[in-house]
């Protein structure tokens, strides 16, 4: 297996809310992100998925050093990611990008494309030359858009073109590791698939990394080398792609599966839905914290919290009874 | 997005003075950019060619000539020292718009980097907005009052007073955008690539929080120079030697019934003067927005 590139340790973040009552002395907390660890591999891709509101953008976010983490530690390339000062993180951010969900909000109304573009560069001190507009023209074309459009602005392009710029401007310093939040959610679903496919082009031509991280499991299967399933905050189950989706070994994983459309009226098997509500990060469940939704919960579920345990080649998944799983799963459709 | 034709047609952007006349162009389609363009203009245009339109000084007596309604000889009367109103007023425009012009530039300067720190530093933004609320408690026309009394009659005194009064108000507006702006995920994309806060401020976010700014910035000008009426009327602007527009309508307030003209006269040029400057904010306002240029095609 080739070197890791980034190594992410029982990563936390805690929001405390501010509570108007000044009689209240605990605050509440969100545990938005709640010891969260994973690696990704030089040249690799690992998808997170999760239901909104499970904390994966927030996992982006803090490996990025845009949010500061609760606790935890980030290993990036052999840097220490949490504890740097601000200059040290200047330095290590071109290595780091990030493609955001919404085309729309995340380029500037005021400049061309080609600053949109170049601006990873210019905060990184490099001067307007020649060769730095030639070299914007040049990613320009590598995401499939004439270098003609250099001049224009933001608003004079579809979303999916957006997303392009905002993918040229990511990979314009050359990064190991672009974190993609919901790169193509906002996209019509045949845009997502040229968008997908041109990330994947990239990918193989620049050799980076990626943290896909997404809602839709059959567009993360579609790009991903590895799957990382987050809810409420902790990774239920972390595999390779096909195993994952082979031989799923948490409830949860289970039921996102059962909840991907199939494309023909016959083959619809019984639908296995999560019932219920995602239950407020506030007062996450005792226990295990799918044990309400769980269709095969316990009482050791509810009163003991699984850890992630090793259930074969690359894949971990937190359930006490991940080993039973798949016979009971299939007792049960 | 449009037709494919529409886009290669505006290809190569176009160069030097083309470019110019099509910018041109562009601003004066705005029908409020190009009223308050004209308005504006030809104020400042008499301003500056003012000794040349009149031969007459604007402090020469004539005792003989005294209130004298517009006639061809005196194009808006004399007052009642018989001095020529239009040469007055020609000449005050110079210290009414002076005034004006400096305290838009304190407020551009003071109002808009005090309101961007306080939108982008938290830590910061109680603090300065604080001390912008202690200065807003008071109206604003009695806080100029105050302070240009305590530093004594000059045109400098007008312009402090009056800066000390908007750039709370200047810094409020910006800062109120500057919040919003600050959210969205361009700003977050900048600090992923490592751009410093002076980078991110000034490239990404005050750019996007102009609007609100030129139109604040319009105001500050027009009211700047009607505040300054009312100090120089309370006699706490220039010295009267130097008549201010504001001098004039001080001057002439006594004879209002037997001759109107010396208040009207410079009243008229200060609405056209605020008039035209809040027509070319608002028109600048659009104009200056990129998503703008899409209509022309």
């Amino acid at each position: 297996m080739s070197k890791v590139l980034i190594n992410v340790a029982n990563l936390v973040k805690h929001f405390t809310l501010a509570t108007s009552n000044p009689f209240v002395r605990d605050k509440p907390v969100v545990r938005a992100v709640d010891g969260v660890s994973f690696t990704v591999s030089e040249g690799e891709t690992l998808g997170l998925v999760g239901e909104s509101g499970c904390g994966k953008s927030t996992v982006g976010r803090l490996i990025l050093n845009l949010l500061p983490a609760s606790s935890g530690a980030v290993e990036f390339d052999g840097h220490d990611i949490l504890s740097m000062d601000s200059a040290g993180m200047r330095s290590v951010r071109k290595d780091l990008q990030i493609i955001f969900q919404d085309p729309h909000a995340s380029l500037n109304p005021r400049m061309t494309v080609e600053e949109i573009i170049l601006e990873p560069l210019y905060a990184q001190g490099h001067k307007r030359t020649p060769e730095l507009r030639a070299y914007a023209a040049e990613l320009l074309e590598m995401v499939g858009l004439p270098a003609r459009f250099r001049n224009r602005h933001p608003h004079q392009f579809s979303g999916g073109q957006r997303q392009r710029i905002g993918i040229a401007r990511a990979i314009a310093p050359k990064p190991k590791l672009v974190v993609c939040d919901e790169a193509v959610s906002a996209l019509d679903v045949s845009v997502q698939a040229q968008v997908i496919n041109l990330m994947q082009d990239l990918k193989a031509k620049m050799g980076m990394s990626y943290l896909f991280i997404g809602h839709d499991l059959a567009v993360v299967r579609h790009i991903s080398d590895r799957i990382a399933v987050m809810y409420l905050g902790r990774i239920v189950e972390i595999a390779r792609c096909d195993d994952l989706f082979s031989r799923p070994l948490h409830p949860y994983t289970q039921a996102l599966m059962a909840a991907i459309p199939v494309a023909h009226p016959r083959l619809r098997h019984k639908r296995d839905r999560v019932r219920g509500e995602l239950p407020s990060p506030l007062s996450p469940p005792k226990g295990c914290h799918f044990h309400p939704r769980c269709p095969f919960a316990q009482d050791i579920c509810r009163s003991e919290a699984p850890q992630l345990r090793q259930m074969g080649d690359e894949h971990q998944a937190s359930c006490h009874f991940a080993e039973d799983l798949p016979e009971k799963a299939t007792a049960a459709q | 997005m449009q037709s494919h034709i529409e886009i290669d047609a505006v290809e190569d952007e176009p160069t030097g003075l083309a470019r110019f006349y099509a910018t041109a162009r562009r601003f004066m389609r705005n029908r409020s950019f190009a009223i308050g363009a004209v308005l504006f203009g030809s104020v400042v245009l008499v301003t500056f060619l003012g000794p040349l339109l009149t031969d007459v000084s604007p402090n020469a007596l004539s005792m003989r000539n005294r209130f004298q309604p517009p006639s061809f000889d005196n194009l808006l009367g004399t007052d009642n020292l018989g001095r020529d109103m239009f040469a007055r007023v020609i000449y005050g425009a110079q210290l009414s718009l002076m005034i004006g012009t400096s305290v838009v530039i304190l407020n551009a300067i003071f109002g808009v980097m005090l309101g961007a720190l306080a939108g982008f530093y938290a830590r910061l933004d109680n603090i300065l907005m604080r001390i912008a609320d202690a200065l807003m408690a008071f109206p604003a026309v009695l806080l100029a009052i105050g302070i240009a009394a305590a530093l004594g009659p000059s045109s400098m005194t007008a312009i402090i007073a009056l800066s000390v009064v908007y750039v709370p108000r200047t810094a409020r507006v910006v800062r109120s955008s500057v919040l919003v702006v600050k959210e969205l995920d361009f700003v977050m994309a900048a600090r992923a690539s490592g751009a410093t806060d002076f980078r991110i401020i000034m490239k990404h976010v005050l750019p996007n929080s102009m609007a609100p700014m030129i139109v604040q910035l319009s105001f500050v000008f027009a009211y700047s120079v009607l505040s300054e009426a009312v100090l120089s009327f309370m006699g706490l602007g220039a010295p009267p030697t130097v008549p201010s527009w504001g001098i004039l309508i001080s001057e002439g307030r006594a004879y209002m019934r037997e001759a109107a003209w010396l208040t009207v006269v410079p009243g008229v040029a200060i609405a056209i003067t605020a008039l035209g400057l809040n027509l070319l904010g608002d028109g600048l306002r659009d104009v200056l927005d990129p998503r703008m240029k899409v209509e022309e095609g």
